[in-house]
């Protein structure tokens, strides 16, 4: 049976002619960034870089939410972990990626209590059924996430409970890809935006890109229709001359984003001076709550600094999120870095780009 | 001028079912009470909320859910006419020599 709003954008008769449309229309060697790390696995799944033109190079950004989570706060985490009575929740893959000395998941197979959870409010719940428990999310993700955590802080507050708190590692995307242009490394002639975080904060953040460093951009859904459809939308702008911030996802998101969404999360959270993986400390690229949610936040209840960290010799992530190295250009890659056992987090998370080519190849 | 086309969703992809943290996946709204809805795909039913929604939504609707909570209602008429669009204008190109 057709799925609404899913099957209509997996037409391969579509894909077809709008791969036929691409070669036609683009002549100049092109190198797109896709910043998400869902468009990163649609890409590779549907085998998109293998029928565009050789001369339009698909490179990924730092759009995996875990893959760019610091390893200084990976180690805070698992320092979390240890302290007694601390139940941590957090979404998936957060769980393998190795911090300087131990992981959640190598914490959690020594007796801490470490679980994952589907929602903000599953963490909630969990907080509601064992008062004796101090229940911490770590909260990670861009702003298509965030306010998920700002309306579960907000129903806690309504309820006080006085066992649940956030370690908030929120990030927020648009300044990451205006450190990415700032670095000068990276050579790009055009953005594919993620959909979902502009359902949640609208286009107007990504005009600033377009316009400082004159980089065109597109507003691209998750299926392989989508992304064609957006890499089509970039070439033209390319091949006219323009450099515009366009909207290809137009189902998914508004123009001026989700208001409600931004509302609570302004409401929750402020922005603040945060590290990310391969990109370093980005001004007011990160997300702590306001002073009037002090109650639950996790680093007022717990001691959670922690020594320098120390990534993996040798392992590449950081170049990797920068768009500036690919994974078969890493020593570990393959060799000692698997998904099995995994060295870095763009190995561990569904959303890494090692996963991908390890995945599909490439 | 095209290379072999090896367009096509992979069998390990269709049957994995694993929640992925930014997957948003576009659901029908069944049923509305207060601040929660049920929500259905490929009948899986699932309870979500709708903190981040205003207006709510309706039975019938689509919406994107991610990580339990509907964050954006899908604009029927939007979605139909820009699919049309393209395919207007792709009927068109590929009728066009280069």
């Amino acid at each position: 049976m057709p799925l609404k709003h899913l099957s209509e954008y997996r037409d391969k008769g579509l894909a077809r002619k709008l791969i036929e449309a691409i070669w036609k229309r683009s002549h100049k060697p092109l190198r797109l960034m896709e910043v998400c790390g869902t468009h990163t696995m649609a890409i590779f799944r549907y085998g998109i870089r293998q029928v565009l033109p050789p001369h339009i190079q698909l490179i990924s950004g730092p759009g995996c939410p875990v893959c760019v989570t610091a390893q200084e706060e990976i180690d805070r985490s698992v320092k979390l972990a240890g302290y007694p009575g601390v139940m941590i929740t957090t979404f998936g893959d957060l769980f393998r990626v190795p911090g300087s000395r131990s992981s959640l998941q190598a914490e959690r197979s020594e007796g801490a209590d470490v679980r994952p959870v589907y929602s903000t409010f599953d963490a909630l719940r969990l907080a509601e059924a064992h008062p004796e428990k101090e229940v911490v999310f770590l909260g990670i993700g861009f702003e298509t996430t965030a306010p998920t955590v700002a309306a579960a802080v907000l129903e806690a507050a309504r309820k006080g409970l006085d066992n649940f708190s956030v370690l908030s590692f929120h990030k927020r995307l648009p300044p990451a890809l205006e450190a990415l242009m700032e670095d000068g490394n990276l050579r790009l002639d055009g953005f594919l935006y993620p959909g979902h975080v502009t359902t949640v904060i609208g286009t107007a953040a990504y005009e600033k890109v377009a316009q400082t460093y004159g980089i065109p951009g597109v507003v691209s859904g998750f299926e392989p229709v989508d992304i064609l459809e957006s890499i089509f939308m970039l070439v033209e702008q390319i091949e006219q001359g323009r450099v515009q911030v366009e909207m290809q996802y137009r189902r998914g998101a508004d123009p001026q984003g989700n208001l409600k969404a931004q509302e609570l999360m302004d409401q929750v959270f402020r922005p603040m001076d945060a590290s990310w993986r391969g990109l370093g400390l980005i001004p007011e690229s990160g997300l702590c709550l306001r002073p009037e949610f002090k109650a639950f936040t996790a680093e007022e209840r717990f001691d959670l600094r922690v020594p320098p960290a120390q990534e993996h010799p040798g392992c590449a992530c950081g170049a990797i999120l920068r768009g500036i190295r690919t994974p078969p250009e890493c020593p570990l890659f393959r060799a000692v870095c698997r998904p099995d056992h995994p060295l870095g987090p763009c190995m561990v998370s569904s959303e890494g780009t090692c996963a991908a080519y390890y995945k599909y190849g490439g | 001028m095209m290379k072999g086309f090896g367009f096509g969703e992979s069998e390990n992809h269709k049957k994995s079912k694993e929640t992925k943290m930014c997957l948003a996946v576009p659901m029908e709204v069944k049923e509305v009470s207060g601040n929660t809805a049920w929500v259905e795909l490929e009948g899986i039913r699932r309870e979500v909320r709708l903190d981040l929604l205003e207006p709510k939504p309706r039975p019938g609707d689509y919406v994107i859910v991610h990580a339990g909570f509907a964050l954006h209602r899908i604009d029927e008429e939007e979605a139909r006419e820009s699919l049309k669009t393209w395919k207007e204008f792709l009927a068109h190109a590929s009728q066009t020599p280069e």
